[in-house]
This record gives C-alpha cells, structure tokens and sequence, in this order.
C-alpha cells in the first residue's frame, strides 16, 4: 500500500428516516453519529497533511523521558547481567484494547532490538494466544536484524503463561522473583495485575517504564514506576522511539484534535454556563 | 540508623503482618462499627424500590473468582431486594466466569425457599454471551434470536417470564455488577444511549472514578461500589453478610493504612531535619 | 511489490473500512458483511485456545523430559496434570449443567486462589501507599494531602461519625477527579484513533509480526 493515497470522500445525506427496531436510523447515515465520521474524516485528512509535514521536518516533538528511558532500562540489565522484562499486557487483537496492545508490540519490537543489539536477554511472557505469535515474530525479525537469532529461544523467553488473569500475574510475579530482572518495561493494556507487577519488581530492585491507558491503572504505575507513559503517550511510543520523521508527524495531529477538543470544551462550558447549549447539540447531531 | 531512619524504611513484612493483623481480628470478631450508606448505593436502593411488581430487570453477571469477595455479597443483596419486590429477573452473564459465579450468588439468595420464586416464571438465567458490547446490543436488540436455551438447555420460548420480553422496550431496568470497566461503560452506551433504559451498575471501588461521570450526568441511576457498596445495599435490603462484617475490616485496616502515612510522613520529615536522607 | 506484506495491508485496510461502515452507516450490507467477519473473529479465537493449550505442552513437557532447575520440573508436571484434569473433567462430566467434580474443582481451588490473588492486592497497596505518599515536594504533598482526605471519606466508621468526610470525598471524584479524568479519556481517546488510522493505511505493521 503506497504511502501517497488520494481519499475521496462523497457523503450523500440523504435524510429518509426509517424506523427499525426503536432505532431512528437515515437511510445511509445513522443518526447520532454524523459529527463523529465527520470528525473521523478530518483526523484522516490531519493525519495526512501531519505526515507530509514531519516528511518535510517541520514536526519537532517534546522528549518522552519514559520512551528514552527504555534503552537505559535495557542497557541497566547488560551491565548486571540480568534479565529485562517486556510485559505487553493481556490484550488480544480483539478486545477494545487492540489498540494498546499494538502499542505495547511496537515497544516490544523496540525492545528485541535494543537486547539484541547490546546482548541483553530478553524476557516477554504472553497471555494472550493470538497475540503470542505475533509477538514471536516480532521478536524473532528483531533479532534477525541483528544477526542474533541463534541467541533467542522463544520457548524460554516468549513463554505463554496463561489466559486468566492471576494466573498470569502469579506466573510473571513467580518469573520475576526467580530470575531478578534488572529492568521491566510493561506498556499495553493491565488490570488489577498491574499494581502486583510494579510492586514485586520494585521490590527486586527493576528499573521500571510502565505505561497504559486503562486509566484505572495509571495511578499504580505512576507511584511506582521509574519513568511513567499516560494514556495516550504509548500510542505516540511506536513513532517516537521509530524516529521516522513520518512517524513523528502523526503524533503533531493527535495534538491538533487534542487542541480542538480543549478549544470545543472551554467554549462549550462558557456557552452552556449561559444556557446556550450548541456544542452539546451539534455534538448529538 | 536512628528511630525515623527506621520508622522511614519500615521492612515490607512488617507493615504487611500488621495489615494482615488488621484483616483477620475484626474478621474473627465483628464489631458492628457504625456505617453511612453513601449516596450512590442509596440510589440503587430507591431506583429498585420504585419499581412496581412484575416488572422485568436484565442483570449480568459480569465478574468472577477475583471479583466475588466484593462484588459477591452486593449481588446476593441486590438480588434479595429484587426477589423481595417479586420483580421477574433476567440474568445473563457477559463474563466468562459469571456462569460460575451465579451458583454462588444463589445458593446465598435462595429464592424458591426465601420467596416462593419459580425458575422460568420468576428468573431465569441465559447463560455466557459472548462479545461484550455485540452481547449487550443482542440482548437488548432481540433476546430470542440471539438466546434460544437458557444456561441449563431448556428452550426460553416455552418460559413464561420470557413470554413478553423481546428486547430493551421490554426491561423496565437494565442492572449489572462487574469487576470490567468494558462492561460497565458497554451498558451504558447500549442500553441509555441506544435505547434511554434505565441503568444502574455496581463496580470495584476503584473503579468508581472512572463510572462515577456516567452517574453526575444521569446515565447511570445508581452505583454500587464495591465493598463499601455492598455493605450499603445489605445494610438497606436488610440482609446482612459478608459485606457487612467486611466494613469493620475496611475501616480497621483504611486506619492502619492512614497510621502508617502518618508515621512514614513524620519520619521523613523529622530524618531530613536531623540532617539524613 | 511485497505480496507478504500489502495482502495483509490491504486486507487490514478493506475489514477496517467494513467496520467503519458498520458504525456509522445504516447500509444492511456493510452490517451483515462485519457480523460475517465477526464470527469468523470468534471462531479463530477458538482456534487460537488450542495453540496457548499446546505451547504449555511443549514448554512443560520439555522442562519435564529434561529434568530441569532441580525440582522446578515438579511444577511443570503438576500443571500438566491439572491441564489435563480439568480439560477431561470439563468435557466429560456435565453438558449444559455442571458436573458436581468440575464445581467441586473450581469452588475449592481456582475461586479462592483467583480471591486470594485479587485480595493480595490489599497488601501491595498498603505497602505501595505507606513508600509513596510522603510530601516531598509541592506535588507530593497535593497527592498526599488528596490521598489521605479520600481514605478518610473511605473508611466507614469515619463518615459515620462525621458526614462531612464523605461529602468531602465526594467533591474530590466530582469535579478535581471527573475533571481530569475525561481529559485523560479525551486523549487516550485520539490517540486510539490516530493509531488506528495509521494501522488502517499500513503506517503500523507491529500487528502483522514485522515493523
């Protein structure tokens, strides 16, 4: 798929209301959700126009101190000689969490190649089955890259451990305490798991990067980890730590729907303070 | 190392036998501590209480082993409360492990001994539907072509209970208790914002921040959050439990809890004057 | 053109559009089309159970063969025989209603060490509240003194005795906490979108098992 791809984009609003089962839906549009495809639309087309821009180098992004964290974390466990954890999460490609767990893939892939590169070994226990071989591959090309994939034994380093949730955590807290990695990188999608992580490897004296945006979580890791990515920072990681100036430049347009949103909200609530409901109402539309 | 130095570094199995001390000795020996039912579980209370008899609830079942010591003893309440209202109960479960749980929660209500309930005219339970929200909008949608056999194979089409319930016109209240914010924020976007049924969800205290906007806008018509919530409903239905007793050791160990920043505190402060670090 | 790489691309990008459609469109088609494909995301995920169930055959199996790290092989050998236990069980004992072993097997063992493992979590907090809640600086003092004001509001014997406690905890979720939390969800909410996008026009291939 070539990166120059021209959309066009037709919208028919045809305004035939039809009822079915206590829905009002138009005939080609459904009601409700006419701004956010609008909205949708334009984040293509920003996404575009940003791509374009950090091809040119006019994109500079702020330093994510948890992204640059990572090779120091990597570089920490060659120097000990111990392990470095990757825990990507428990997502699958399916769940509502597909999105992070790509994110935590990309650090992963980011990570292999570090540990490759510098000789560190490599722990990345999976969860999840569909995932698991994905992240295999990952693994494996990263150090194919290298030239190191006689170094890699996916059996000991990419184990699956299990689907359900503490018996996972049991597993990785078992691995950790046996192993005494000297780093942890855990960015992806994390339940309740995710305090018991922070605290056993900072228990064992890890360097921790903790990242997700399951917001529940997030205050775990920021108490306890060294360096922690909120929210929407581990969807800018996979760019930032690529360094493709193309890459850089979708992060600029999550920024500007970032600016519009806070633009839209002070507006709306000044306007809706005077009982001027607008925003709300062409929101809804 | 001085007495703050120490008091600074308290070793983790210290603080943990201590936390632990105070799980168990209010455990063995319940003290009654007095309780505030908090404004969200009052909520659920009167939203329930409201309905009239005969009304028809959706509840799901949406958490598991790990959730069930909080989440439990507020379902069993919950349910008691329903039973007690002779409202008619479809319960499903969204949750892999909620089939496993249902046992649980009514071996605790036993409604054919308690309330004269009839499986199939007065509940009735469909099982684990899988997909989560696409679970949600089928149930919600058309209950009989997404369900044709309850959990134990019987066919729903000869249920009574069932008789006149087709999708979401036909549930007066859509409730669910779950340790997922997938399903507690699911319910809300399918059930209120496809089809403005009444909702009303009960989640781990922890999740209650991120639910609780859900509630100030009036999506959600009560919240029953965790422990402290379920200790709540079975103060209101009448039915004490474990979330009762479990009150007296969330108060216990909340306090241990709040001694212990209080020492770390004072001795960070008074080692950095003594000069450490 | 790399076939290995732009069929899947473009297969990515065909079923994201499908669901698009599905989302915002009435069209029956594109509807019917993405419950299709569902399905099929259902049944591969059934699929994708056995490989988890053989990779711990594997890996246990080996650890087992060769005797490795002392007694370690002991564990290995024991979740095989549960692996085993439970699948046979499962599938032998009981259609739609439970048998009483599976039930027996399940309340006595997975429900209270899935508790104990959820319950465990009461002590990393306590322990993770007693390190980090010091006032060191300006902004850990805005997160001590918060911290503390909503344990108090927590506890309930202390809002017993003085409302005022919850009421004050209440206004901390209300508009300090809602606050910051829809902004959070505002942002993690573009940053899925973005990534999406980029996944959809074959920006981010970390899903396909190459960079």
């Amino acid at each position: 798929m070539k990166n120059k791809v021209k959309y066009f984009i037709v919208i028919h609003f045809t305004y035939k209301y039809s009822y079915s089962e206590g829905k009002k839906t138009m005939a080609i549009l459904t009601e409700g959700r006419i701004v956010p495809l609008i909205a949708l639309i334009l984040v293509w087309v920003a996404v575009y126009i940003a791509i374009n821009m950090g091809k040119e180098g006019k994109i500079k992004v702020r330093r994510i101190a948890g992204l640059d964290a990572i090779e120091e974390v990597v570089g920490r466990s060659v120097e000990m000689g111990r392990p470095v954890f990757d825990i990507i999460g428990m997502g699958t490609f399916t769940d509502s969490y597909a999105t992070q767990t790509v994110a935590g893939l990309s650090i992963l892939n980011y990570v292999a190649g570090l540990s490759a590169k510098l000789g560190a070994e490599l722990i990345a226990p999976q969860a999840s089955v569909d995932v698991m071989p994905v992240a295999i591959e990952l693994v494996r090309d990263a150090y194919t890259v290298e030239g190191k994939l006689e170094e890699l034994n996916v059996d000991e380093q990419l184990p699956y451990l299990s689907g359900t949730q503490f018996a996972w955590a049991s597993g990785i807290i078992g691995m950790a305490a046996r192993k005494r990695p000297a780093g942890n990188i855990m960015i992806g999608p994390f339940w309740a798991e995710s305090m018991m992580f922070a605290e056993t490897f900072d228990r064992i004296g890890a360097m921790q990067v903790g990242g997700t945006a399951r917001t529940y979580q997030i205050p775990f890791f920021a108490a306890l980890c060294d360096y922690c990515l909120i929210g929407e920072e581990i969807f800018a990681a996979g760019a930032y730590v690529s360094g493709e100036p193309a890459q850089i430049g979708t992060i600029a347009a999550q920024d500007w729907y970032k600016l519009a949103a806070i633009a839209l909200s002070i507006v709306g609530a000044l306007l809706s303070t005077v009982g001027v409901n607008i925003i709300a109402e062409l929101l809804a539309w | 190392m001085s007495i703050w130095e120490k008091l600074t570094e308290l070793p983790r199995e210290i603080v943990m036998t201590l936390v632990l001390l105070s799980i168990i000795v209010p455990a063995l020996n319940p003290l009654g501590l007095p309780l505030m039912t908090g404004q969200m579980s009052q909520d659920w209370y009167d939203t329930v209480d409201a309905l009239p008899a005969d009304s028809v609830v959706l509840f799901d079942i949406g958490y598991g082993s790990g959730g069930y010591p909080s989440l439990g003893p507020g379902n069993i309440a919950a349910f008691h409360q329903m039973f007690n209202k002779d409202l008619k109960i479809v319960i499903m479960a969204t949750a892999l492990e909620g089939t496993l749980m249902y046992p649980l929660v009514m071996a605790g209500v036993n409604p054919e001994s308690n309330y004269g309930a009839v499986y199939g005219e007065d509940y009735v339970f469909i099982g684990y539907v899988a997909g989560t929200q696409t679970a949600m909008a089928g149930v919600l949608g058309d209950l009989h072509d997404l369900v044709t056999n309850d959990y134990l194979g019987n066919p729903i089409s000869g249920m009574s209970i069932l008789d006149d319930v087709a999708g979401a016109d036909d549930f007066d209240l859509v409730a669910y208790v779950t340790t997922s914010g997938d399903i507690a924020e699911g319910w809300v976007y399918q059930a209120y914002s496809q089809y403005n049924c009444d909702v009303i969800g009960g989640t781990l205290s922890m999740m209650t921040t991120s639910i609780k906007p859900y509630y100030d806008s009036g999506q959600l018509l009560g919240i029953m959050d965790g422990i402290k919530g379920a200790a709540d409903l079975e103060f209101l239905t009448g039915h004490p439990g474990d979330a009762i007793v479990s009150s007296d050791i969330l108060t216990f160990s909340q306090a241990l809890v709040l001694i212990f920043i209080a020492v770390g505190n004072i001795s960070f402060f008074m080692t950095r004057k003594g000069g450490g670090n | 053109m790399d076939y290995k790489r732009d069929i899947p691309l473009a297969i990515t990008f065909l079923v994201g559009i499908i669901a698009i459609g599905d989302y915002y469109t009435g069209i029956e088609a594109v509807t019917q089309t993405f419950n299709v494909i569902k399905n099929w995301g259902i049944v591969l995920q059934g699929f994708a159970l056995g490989l988890g169930a053989v990779n711990l055959l594997r890996v246990h199996g080996k650890r087992i063969s060769e005797r490795r790290g002392g007694t370690d092989w002991y564990f290995s050998a024991w979740l095989l025989l549960m692996l085993a236990v439970h699948i046979i069980l499962g599938l032998v004992t009981g259609r739609y209603e439970q048998g009483e072993t599976y039930s027996w097997l399940y309340n006595a063992i997975y429900l209270p060490l899935g508790s104990t493992m959820y319950s465990s979590l009461a002590f990393y907090m306590a322990y993770g509240a007693y390190k980090v809640l010091r006032a060191r600086n300006f902004d850990a003092a805005l997160l001590f003194i918060t911290a503390v004001l909503v344990i108090i509001g927590n506890t309930p014997m202390f809002p017993a005795i003085y409302p005022g406690f919850f009421h004050m905890r209440e206004w901390i979720f209300g508009p300090i906490v809602s606050g910051a939390y829809r902004g959070v969800r505002i942002g993690i909410g573009i940053g899925a979108v973005v990534l999406g996008i980029k996944t959809l026009i074959g920006m981010e291939t970390g899903y396909l098992g190459r960079r």
